[in-house]
């Protein structure tokens, strides 16, 4: 029998509303073997011109 | 860097993201990425909460890397067919122009406000049997009773 444990997946959620944490744990018991990361991106803010928290360098596609 | 269709943000911070964009393996995102392909350097796949991945191709990490993409396909299915839904009858018993009656608090005469006509035994066409075709063959025959509308697939 070898190890039939799968690699160690990082997940990052980048969320655009905000999402009730229980969903995000309810991801987490799901998929244990799993680190999820998630960051709430206030798009509204950005494609409005008004301060936000996406650093340098990285870019947002616009709403269509 | 200047991109055409999406925006390249200026601010410095110290915030996470990129720290994040660097561990992850997998990434879920409307379409927030970041413009150096290298901070992916060990993500396997990118899927997007969008239907389509239309302005994709004008990014680095669509040209620069070969990262599988996967989309939300379906996703506007249910929001769709409904909003037709709603159009359909909101037009077919002249809605808007009843609540302008409303708001003037007029009661219109009939000559006012025309015929109407229901849907008994009528026929619809969804052309194109894609999410949005399929959830509105679901939704048609609730909205007007069923067996009363022959809903008629043409599938592409």
């Amino acid at each position: 029998m070898g190890d039939a444990t799968p690699p160690k997946e990082h997940i990052l959620i980048l969320l655009s509303l905000p999402v009730s944490p229980e969903i995000i744990n309810g991801i987490k018991k799901k998929h244990p073997n799993t680190t999820i990361k998630y960051h709430f991106l206030d798009l509204k803010a950005i494609f409005a011109g008004l301060p936000h928290n996406i650093p340098d360098g990285i870019y947002s596609l616009p709403p269509i | 860097m200047v991109f055409t269709h999406y925006h390249l943000f200026d601010i410095t911070s110290t915030h996470s993201l990129k720290e994040d964009f660097l561990e992850a393996t997998i990434i879920v995102t409307l379409g927030t990425l970041p413009g150096n392909v290298k901070l992916l350097k060990n993500v396997k796949l990118i899927h997007l909460f969008s239907a389509g991945a239309d302005r994709l191709p004008e990014t680095p990490v669509w040209k620069e890397t070969n990262i599988p993409l996967t989309n939300s396909s379906g996703v506007h299915g249910p929001q769709i067919a409904e909003w037709v839904a709603m159009q359909i009858l909101t037009q077919n018993h002249k809605q808007k122009l009843l609540l302008e009656f409303q708001k003037k608090h007029h009661w219109a005469t009939h000559d006012e406000i025309g015929w109407l006509k229901d849907w008994v035994g009528q026929r619809l066409g969804v052309l194109g049997y894609g999410a949005i075709g399929r959830q509105g063959r679901l939704i048609f025959p609730l909205a007007c009773s069923h067996n009363l509308l022959r809903i008629l697939e043409m599938v592409r």
